[in-house]
């Protein structure tokens, strides 16, 4: 009877009020701190797209770099190292201010329009896709297929496209296999990445850096030994700095590339 | 009424139960998103230091070629080297027996440092067949169709006028994706995709047809050679004689008994030579042979032709082969050299040539027409490598293949290039695990 009683009998208003701002206090706690986690969340995605972006970008060039060739034969053409600028003569960042110098990375690459912007080469060894390797067709239909693969291909870096009808921007590549000598143009051209706004190749050539390196002209076919590269992103106001070593240079602070910039 | 109330408390609790399985749904969702970054993230490090592995390997081949070919062939240098540990060349001769092939033990050797290791082979450029050199007789000796030799040979050789079976500009102009014949040497073995009448599967994988007069026998490890394996495209040797002195040029304008001296000839053997030199009236002798094939020429005569003549200037040759270095299936593509021969050569190698007149004790190699017909492709030395490598970083690899030219002393990098294969250990003959490991720096 006690009992029946007893359940029976409803809750005060008191206790309802207290359940209640218990109710909303852990609602309004645990609701707060998923949207702090879900906009963390997001924010290390974007932060992580961003840097999976920028890393993927500097693995490329530094494949395509790590595998520049010059062949050591005088009479091939067909080899060549010419960084600079695609039109003017570019001087190197840091300089343009006025201050800064060889050796020194004071500029950014706001300074001026002269930073050296682009970059021909070629190199070896360009990885064959698994298409290709698999592939039991004959020359002619690889040919076809896939297009000429192997020997020296050209490859070209540019913030400017050659015939650009318009409409595209960022890093674009010029691929040509095999290389025929002819550094202006041919192969094939694409954007290597979209969001590169602004970029800049420097080349140290034992002792200094130098705005620019050209193995057609500037008597001997010997390499940079690194080549600093400095790049922006569009959505990105900051400079970002990688290096890449050139395996096949001989240049040494001991033995270092006369360059006649 | 009880029963009622117990069905009140049933529904919260299901409710409660499922308000905690979307909050779980919710954390469980984002530590996934995070672990997989996570392993991105560390898959893309491992890469990374996979390829500094490699970067480290290449070095430290470098060093091993510095340290015993480098020292052996400085510029000037008398062969003797003063380099603090090992074994190095006491003469110019490069053979299998130095540091640098031992570096690694063919890949069966695994070098740790730290959280990552490499595994190193170092080969003999020379102990290839050169494809920029080799003649239509020994193309034809490798596992190749008489088509991809005429095209091969005109790829390389000037002129626009193709072969039977060959093909030029006109050919290579009228592909879907054309372009021009490159008339001059190939850069790369790879370069051979570009040539009419090759795939990939005839340069890297073993020659399904053997319908063509090559049948070459297996590599020492049982493996039947690729194209890839047999040839290279960048392979030279010193011409220097094993006193590390230049080898004396016969054709060169005025050849004095005095300068043939040099080379080690008595007075009467020179004026043999000079006489016959003479007698050429200023047309090179293309090959040593008709010196070897000269009368009443002393035993010390015909040492002194293999070990200190050249028919052309510069201090080093192109496409000779290593007697030291090359296999049997490579030596038997060479005109003249039967399967015995080859043996021959190849049982001799563990003791090593140390100058190229040690060639005539190799049974049926003494001064006579087998010889002089080989006489020219021939060398005991080298200055050109390829290495070999694979970088790891956990279950990640990176394998790389470089050239370095050993030029005045110092080894140099041509070229290197990541392999386009995922499978490189077996296709390079190496074991699937090195059953060596050697601890540079432990973990830390």
């Amino acid at each position: 009877m006690r009992g029946n009683v007893m359940n029976r009998r409803g809750v005060t208003l008191v206790e309802l009020l207290i359940a209640l701002a218990i109710v909303a206090l852990v609602t309004a706690t645990s609701g707060r701190a998923l949207v702090t986690s879900l906009s963390y969340g997001d924010r290390m995605r974007l932060g992580r797209e961003d840097q999976s972006k920028r890393q993927s970008f500097e693995d490329g060039i530094r494949s395509l770099l790590s595998a520049t060739y010059v062949d050591p034969d005088a009479t091939n053409g067909n080899t060549y190292f010419i960084g600079g600028k695609s039109s003017g003569t570019p001087t190197q960042l840091g300089q343009t201010s006025g201050q800064g110098g060889n050796g020194s990375n004071s500029g950014t690459l706001t300074d001026g329009g002269t930073a050296p912007d682009s970059m021909i080469f070629t190199i070896t060894g360009a990885r064959l896709s698994g298409a290709v390797l698999d592939s039991t067709n004959d020359f002619e239909t690889n040919n076809q297929k896939f297009g000429p693969v192997g020997g020296v291909s050209e490859i070209a870096l540019s913030l400017t496209a050659n015939n650009d009808p318009g409409g595209h921007q960022g890093l674009f590549i010029r691929r040509q296999t095999p290389a025929d000598g002819d550094h202006t143009q041919g192969g094939f051209q694409s954007v290597l990445s979209p969001d590169v706004s602004q970029i800049t190749f420097e080349y140290f050539d034992g002792t200094n850096w130098d705005p620019q390196w050209d193995t057609t002209t500037q008597g001997s076919r010997r390499l940079p030994s690194l080549i600093r590269v400095t790049y922006r992103f569009t959505q990105d106001n900051r400079d970002h700095i990688f290096m890449v070593r050139i395996p096949a240079s001989d240049a040494t602070a001991t033995n270092p590339v006369a360059v006649n910039g | 009424m009880k029963l009622h109330h117990r069905r009140g408390r049933g529904s919260v609790f299901v409710l409660t139960l499922a308000v905690l399985a979307g909050v779980v749904a919710v954390v469980v969702s984002i530590a996934a998103t995070q672990h997989l970054a996570f392993k991105a993230q560390s898959n893309r490090s491992a890469a990374r230091r996979a390829k500094l592995a490699a970067d480290s390997a290449l070095q430290r081949a470098l060093a091993s070629l510095a340290q015993t070919v480098g020292a052996g062939q400085s510029a000037g240098g008398t062969g003797a080297t003063s380099a603090p540990t090992g074994r190095t060349s006491s003469t110019t001769a490069v053979t299998l027996q130095d540091d640098w092939a031992t570096l690694g033990n063919n890949g069966d050797e695994r070098f740790v440092v730290g959280t990552v290791s490499y595994r190193i082979q170092i080969l003999d450029s020379s102990s290839r067949l050169n494809l920029n050199t080799a003649s239509q007789a020994e193309l034809q000796k490798l596992p190749l169709t008489a088509e991809q030799i005429d095209c091969l040979l005109d790829w390389r050789e000037a002129g626009q006028t193709p072969r039977s079976q060959g093909a030029k500009d006109s050919y290579y102009n009228g592909l879907q994706n054309p372009y021009n014949t490159a008339l001059r040497r190939l850069n790369t073995l790879d370069e051979l995709l570009l040539v009419k009448g090759f795939t990939p599967a005839d340069v890297y994988d073993v020659p399904s047809n053997q319908s063509s007069t090559a049948n070459l026998p297996d590599l020492a490890d049982g493996r039947t050679p690729t194209i890839a394996e047999l040839a290279t495209t960048y392979s030279y040797v010193p011409q220097t004689q094993s006193n590390g002195q230049a080898r004396v040029n016969v054709n060169q304008p005025n050849l004095t008994a005095p300068t043939l001296a040099r080379a080690g000839f008595t007075n009467g053997d020179a004026t043999l030579i000079v006489t016959f030199m003479n007698a050429q009236q200023g047309r090179p002798v293309g090959s040593l042979a008709p010196l070897l094939a000269l009368p009443n020429l002393s035993p010390t005569a015909v040492r002194a032709i293999l070990d200190g003549l050249t028919i052309a200037n510069g201090n080093r040759a192109e496409g000779r082969v290593n007697l030291n270095t090359a296999s049997t299936a490579v030596l038997e593509t060479l005109p003249g050299v039967t399967a015995d021969v080859a043996q021959a050569i190849v049982q001799r190698q563990t003791q090593g040539f140390t100058k190229l007149s040690d060639i005539l004790s190799v049974p049926g190699l003494t001064n006579g027409p087998v010889l002089r017909q080989v006489i020219d492709s021939f060398s005991v030395s080298s200055s050109t490598f390829i290495v070999r490598l694979i970088g790891e970083a956990g279950p990640t690899q990176v394998a790389r293949e470089a050239t370095i030219d050993v030029q005045s002393g110092t080894p140099e990098v041509l070229t290197v290039h990541d392999e386009s294969f995922p499978d490189m250990p077996t296709r390079w003959g190496w074991q699937p695990n090195p059953s060596q490991n050697t601890v540079i720096k432990g973990a830390q």
